[in-house]
């Protein structure tokens, strides 16, 4: 065991650690204590990261193994063992991710039992199950190879070459079926990733990751035991990803052009940057690299345009299920560090696996052989003892276990002492705003005055629409707090099984769906169709009439206020040009009013913040 | 100022040594029990000898053993008082127990407070005693480590403190601050139990069946010991 791998693996004990304090508070506490989803983002980095990225990851098997065992390449064959030994963890590690990020986490074995063959993501649970259960019989004489049940290996053995081509298949439907999991969102996916060919470009891309990975691993793991790397075997498969790479950049390319969606990409805006700097991450730059011969032939030159490539294809899965969703949603998540901390405790939890593997099976025969030798000669090293007490440390086996476990429990302490234990989002529902001429609203309640008398006479009895836009069926005036319910967090005011009962079940949806076309909230009927009535028309201020959820209270109705009073304080007639400062209306706010009306005096003008 | 430190020192403070103890002492227990089946494998003669280490655990355990001991009676004798005191006050004192049940609904038998005091009083005092008796004598100085006058030193604090904290009328300085220093300090002292020689708290019940098992040589022990001191030439 070298110094590296012993430091490594201090370090990823410790990242264990902390992923497994906040597991107990997960399943304990539930995902509301653990991360800041919300209905408008219910997929974070457990999503994105560890599911997605995860499967991607682990193609790296199915790759070599076509490369070694169909295309017969004999080179790759040391590069076999490695692979599937990582897609092997990588896939139960998705395994282990999912429970974390299910609802209801002991009903993960539904789609065993209950089918519905229309669903992608039955496709991808039963995907995920049957190619588990090929990697594990593929890797199986790893175990049996040192043991005694030879009958069974030398079975296996036979039945590798199927083994792997059933492999390649379940995997192709796979990586592809993650992609059509987000075909059903093509108003949500920004047009720079959506495509109807998400399951081939998926596909396609799972290979470039594979073959990434598996240089990137091989050189991780050359560098963790000192040993040399397989410089034939990298450069060659650098040519493989050099290939690939170039193939999926074409297809994106065309795709995007042929969609007429390529203007996209040169405007100045977040999705544009963002999807250049996947491209230059994941393609552009690792591509370049794997074609000049002399990068080829270099270790860190192999090595950097894997891991750039690695990131670079990680990230292309966090954006298409997250950040290239957020034009539509508008959200404004950002993981929490007990988000980070599962993903990274995952990935780092099963990286001890493989090192312990590779440590003590046949997956790399030099590595297992020089750990045998090391762990004999332990065996007849002096005692060591510590300098300070004079404690016997035992041998270095001995002694590294005993860090290992220091490091996991002070991280687990920690973990358990810093994760809050509560809501990490916090509901902070809104009350009714009293009172009669003069409402009292704003949280807590009294914050503003609001004279809401004085505004009818002002604006005309007659307009009541500008600010009450929306009513409950067979209401007038229907109050801001019906629908903006809690302060901070959107409120789904849509209530689609609502509709379905009262419009007579299942033959209904045409009443607001089309007949062709997805069926969705951008392409259903509009509101007013029925509810003409019940709406006013939009105006200036209030435009949104298309969403599903509400804003929050305070973004709603800084939204409002603030655009009339600042409309108003740019009117000479009305002569009141302080009209749009925060002190206008938060005169309640104690005991800092004071404060709050230097302020606002202060500043230009007034922003709604969050 | 300070209540903002005394709720912090009584709240996340107080989880995290009590957490930081019971976590490390399971660690330490874990890594004892794989130790010794470790041992127990390469043991020449595996029997677990259960009789033996219960009995030895009882011997140590109840004082009339060292107390028949000719040599540093007295030291012996301290030793025991302070050991009764350090367990009996913190886990019975009538105000930790209102506490406990206060936070977690779970209260047990507690001491009249008078006995309290004393035994409070009695535990410095055989703390001071044990460290006279430690630097008094040449051959003990000499073994002593660090945490060795450390830890007993340490072990003042919180004793002292709480005290004065259940009777303020009898402290030089400000009940808040010594409110504070009697947290901190015990808290301190929990977070030092897994990585100090305190660790006998838990190490105690197993050591003497590791001391049993581990002067059990394999067969052929003998060669190892040479092939590990380079002495193959020599003999036995």
């Amino acid at each position: 065991m070298t110094r590296r791998v012993q430091i490594t693996k201090g370090i990823l004990w410790f990242i264990t650690g902390l992923a497994a304090a906040v597991t107990i508070v997960r399943f304990t506490r539930g995902l509301g204590a653990t991360t800041v989803l919300s209905d408008t983002t219910p997929w974070g980095l457990w999503v994105g990261f560890d599911v997605m990225g995860g499967v991607a990851l682990a193609a790296g098997g199915f790759v070599i193994g076509a490369i070694a065992h169909v295309f017969r390449r004999e080179r790759y064959h040391h590069a076999v063992r490695p692979a599937i030994l990582t897609a092997l963890l990588g896939y139960a590690a998705v395994a282990v991710g999912l429970l974390y990020d299910l609802g209801l986490p002991w009903n993960i074995w539904h789609p065993i039992v209950f089918w519905n063959p229309r669903s992608p993501l039955f496709e991808v649970a039963w995907c995920v199950m049957l190619y588990l259960t090929v990697l594990f019989l593929e890797f199986l004489p790893v175990f049996l190879e040192r043991t005694r049940f030879k009958g069974l290996y030398r079975t296996l053995l036979k039945a590798q070459l199927p083994l792997i081509i059933l492999g390649i298949s379940i995997s192709t439907l796979h990586q592809s079926s993650l992609g059509t999991l987000l075909l059903i969102m093509p108003f949500r996916l920004h047009p720079l990733w959506y495509t109807p060919h998400l399951p081939e470009l998926f596909f396609v891309s799972a290979i470039c990751l594979g073959l990434v990975m598996v240089i990137f691993e091989s050189s991780v793991t050359a560098w963790l035991y000192e040993r040399r790397p397989h410089t034939a075997m990298l450069s060659g498969l650098a040519r493989f990803a050099a290939g690939a790479i170039a193939f999926y950049l074409a297809f994106r390319f065309f795709d995007l052009w042929h969609r007429g969606n390529l203007h996209l990409a040169f405007e100045n805006t977040f999705e544009a940057r963002l999807f250049w700097v996947e491209i230059a991450m994941s393609a552009l730059i690792p591509l370049v690299l794997f074609l000049v011969p002399r990068v080829r032939r270099s270790h860190t030159g192999v090595f950097v345009a894997a891991a750039l490539g690695v990131m670079g294809f990680l990230l292309n899965r966090i954006d298409a299920s997250g950040l290239a969703q957020v034009w539509a949603t508008g959200t404004d998540y950002f993981p929490a560090w007990t988000e980070f901390a599962v993903s990274f405790g995952i990935v780092s939890f099963f990286a001890l696996i493989y090192l312990f593997i590779q440590e003590h099976f046949p997956v790399e025969k030099e590595i297992v052989d020089e750990e045998e030798k090391w762990r004999q000669r332990q065996l007849f090293v002096l005692p060591r003892f510590d300098r300070l007490s004079q404690v016997w440390l035992g041998d270095r086996t001995f002694a590294s276990r005993r860090v290992y476990s220091l490091l996991f429990v002070v991280a687990l302490v920690l973990g358990l002492t810093l994760t809050p234990w509560q809501p990490l989002v916090e509901a902070s529902p809104v009350q009714r705003a009293r009172g009669g001429e003069v409402l009292r609203v704003g949280f807590p309640l009294g914050t503003v005055q609001f004279p809401h008398a004085e505004h009818v006479e002002r604006i005309g009895k007659d307009r009541c629409g500008v600010c009450h836009h929306l009513h409950r069926p067979g209401d007038v005036g229907t109050p801001c707090t019906e629908c903006h319910a809690d302060l901070y967090l959107p409120t789904r005011i849509f209530d689609h099984v609502a509709h379905v009962r009262v419009l007579d079940g299942n033959r209904s949806c045409a009443r607001c769906h089309p007949a062709e076309g997805p069926r969705e909230a951008a392409t259903a009927a509009k509101c007013s169709a029925c509810h003409e009535k019940d709406m006013m028309a939009a105006n200036e201020v209030v435009t949104r009439f298309e969403r599903t959820d509400a804003p929050g209270y305070r973004e709603s109705a800084h939204a409002l206020c603030i655009a009339c009073h600042r409309k108003e304080a740019e009117n000479p007639d009305v002569g009141k040009p302080d009209l749009f400062r925060c002190a206008t209306c938060h005169r309640g706010v104690e005991p800092h009013g004071e404060a709050v009306l230097e302020a606002s005096l202060a500043t230009a003008e007034c922003t709604p913040h969050r | 100022m300070l209540e903002h430190w005394i709720a912090l020192a009584r709240g996340p403070f107080l989880r995290l040594a009590l957490l930081a103890m019971a976590l490390g002492l399971l660690r330490q227990v874990a890594l004892q029990v794989w130790e010794i089946s470790w041992a127990f494998h390469r043991a020449g003669d595996q029997v677990v000898p259960w009789g033996l280490a219960i009995r030895r655990n009882l011997e140590w355990l109840l004082p009339w053993r060292y107390l028949q001991r000719r040599e540093r009676r007295a030291y012996n004798f301290t030793s025991f008082v302070f050991h009764v005191g350090v367990i009996a006050v913190p886990v019975f004192f009538a105000g930790h127990v209102a506490i406990w049940r206060q936070e977690s609904g779970i209260g047990w038998w507690t001491l009249p407070p008078a006995v309290a005091d004393w035994l409070s009083v009695l535990t410095v005092a055989a703390l001071v005693g044990l460290l006279a008796g430690r630097a008094a004598n040449a051959s003990s100085r000499g073994l002593s480590r660090f945490e060795d006058w450390a830890l007993p030193v340490l072990c003042i604090v919180p004793f002292v403190t709480g005290l004065w904290t259940a009777h303020p009328l009898w402290s030089p300085f400000d009940a808040q601050a010594v409110y504070l220093v009697h947290l901190l300090s015990a808290e301190l002292l929990l977070i030092l139990v897994p990585f100090s020689k305190l660790v006998h708290m838990v190490l105690f019940w197993v050591s003497q069946t590791s001391t049993e098992l581990g002067w059990r040589f394999p067969p052929g022990s003998g060669e190892r010991v040479r092939l590990s001191l380079g002495k193959q030439s020599e003999g036995v």
